[in-house]
């Protein structure tokens, strides 16, 4: 009997699962209703397969037991999350007698939690990492399945990063994908001894406090150029955002520009007082 | 970043009128520099160039409260992954109280490259025949890492000595 898989994800991360699951086994695609932007996208995925697209709603939502009990009526023997921003319950959790199993965008059980790659970065590391692992009530705290290693260079951006981790996974998925279907592949529990948890970041974190460091300064521009919303200050009240990679020379000299400047504005008001 | 009679800032376009006689031809000085010699007409493409390049930062050498260049130091060869540099100081000819404000202009990269860029080590070469510049640096800390080492500049076979700070090293010392 075939496996039955049903696909959690944004259009990245499905793009990445329909190439490596046999269509026979994917039954179906799961977006997130807080992320509308890629619905578009999966519902045309979705058409080529001539597989359903199911929406998420929030927990809080009316329509939320009409989407449990379509996730039901679907009958997946396994859940496979990928690139995908809203919780999976216990009500949706208990549904395929394989499991769920999530690709996280870290090395477990460090940088469990959101934006694990920005704060690989935010932290100056010098390598990440995907791991695939068992979902359970908690976030990203699952028996490990398989995991690969990700460099991180000086010059690059998120997006780099995640260009990287998206060849990693696809490896992973192929190589794992026909252990994880037979249920044959390996489950080793996370040394909780090891891990660590990081917060949701807000657009608002991204206001650059110049008594930071240089290299501090130069890792939150690079942790969140575009389509992020970029780091930014305030010149006056003008909002300068900068959502694009600068080079640490750009960056010592906006910030040393900056102290000049309120060293000159003092001097002069010290000028104006003193006349 | 200012010192008690030294500032030094980040090289900017306009500076290049007063610095382009110490970057296209730094001469001999106390140190083996990474000999970056620009043509005058090519200092603007040159200038930017070194704002695309990680590896590498210029700062102007000023007095205190004085507009005048005096010099130019520069961090190259900056290794992000091993946490280390290389310094480099030229300072015009004429500066009166040269060598003091080559360890004021030393001590304020220094600051840079430790607070600024979390650097774990920085490296810098001298010439061998100035020997009492390499033990006025030993005693503020640096220590030698390498034996000689010759080096050909401007076609000459010179001896150069290498030394090195550690950030502890620097943070013990506190002062320079």
């Amino acid at each position: 009997m075939s496996i039955r898989l049903l696909a959690f994800g944004d259009s990245e991360g499905i793009i990445l699962i329909s190439q490596v699951v046999p269509d026979e086994n994917l039954i179906g695609i799961v977006g997130a209703e807080i992320r509308p932007q890629y619905l578009e996208q999966l519902s045309k995925i979705a058409s080529n397969l001539n597989i359903p697209l199911v929406v998420q709603p929030r927990h809080k939502s009316p329509e939320y037991s009409d989407f449990v009990a379509q996730v039901q009526s679907l009958t997946p023997d396994l859940i496979l999350v990928n690139s995908y921003s809203m919780l999976l319950r216990p009500d949706i959790l208990s549904i395929p007698p394989m499991d769920a199993v999530n690709i996280h965008g870290a090395l477990l059980p460090q940088y469990r939690g959101c934006n694990p790659t920005q704060w690989a970065l935010l932290n100056n590391e010098t390598e990440t990492g995907v791991t695939m692992h068992y979902m359970d009530a908690k976030f990203d705290t699952g028996d490990i399945i398989a995991q690969r290693r990700v460099p991180i260079l000086f010059t690059d951006t998120w997006r780099d990063i995640q260009e990287r981790s998206n060849r990693a996974i696809e490896s992973m998925l192929q190589d794992e994908m026909p252990g994880l279907l037979a249920g044959t592949n390996n489950r080793t529990p996370q040394d909780e001894s090891k891990a660590n948890y990081n917060k949701r970041r807000h657009p608002e974190d991204g206001k650059i406090d110049w008594g930071d460091s240089v290299l501090k300064t130069y890792n939150l521009i690079r942790a969140l150029v575009k389509p992020h919303p970029g780091a930014f200050y305030f010149k006056r009240s003008e909002k300068i955002i900068l959502d694009e990679y600068l080079p640490l020379p750009q960056v010592v000299s906006i910030k040393y520009k900056k102290r000049e400047g309120a060293n000159e504005r003092k001097k002069s008001k010290h000028h104006a007082a003193e006349t | 970043m200012r010192g008690k009679n030294l500032s030094i800032t980040p090289l900017k376009l306009e500076d290049l009128p007063g610095a382009a006689d110490l970057i296209s031809n730094p001469g001999e000085t106390f140190y083996k520099a990474q000999l970056d010699c620009v043509q005058k007409d090519l200092l603007d493409v040159w200038f930017k160039n070194t704002r695309e390049n990680n590896e590498s930062l210029y700062f102007c050498i000023r007095p205190a409260e004085l507009d005048e260049i005096i010099g130019i130091c520069q961090l190259y060869g900056i290794d992000h992954e091993a946490g280390s540099a290389e310094l480099f100081i030229s300072l015009l000819d004429s500066v009166s109280q040269r060598e003091a404000h080559l360890f004021e202009s030393a001590f304020l990269l220094l600051n840079f490259a430790f607070r600024e860029l979390a650097l774990d080590q920085v490296f810098i070469n001298i010439l061998n025949k100035y020997q009492e510049t390499t033990r006025s640096f030993c005693e503020k800390g640096f220590r030698k890492v390498d034996s000689h080492e010759n080096v050909r500049i401007d076609g000459k076979v010179m001896d150069v000595i290498r030394l090195s700070i550690s950030r502890s090293d620097y943070q013990d010392r506190e002062t320079f």
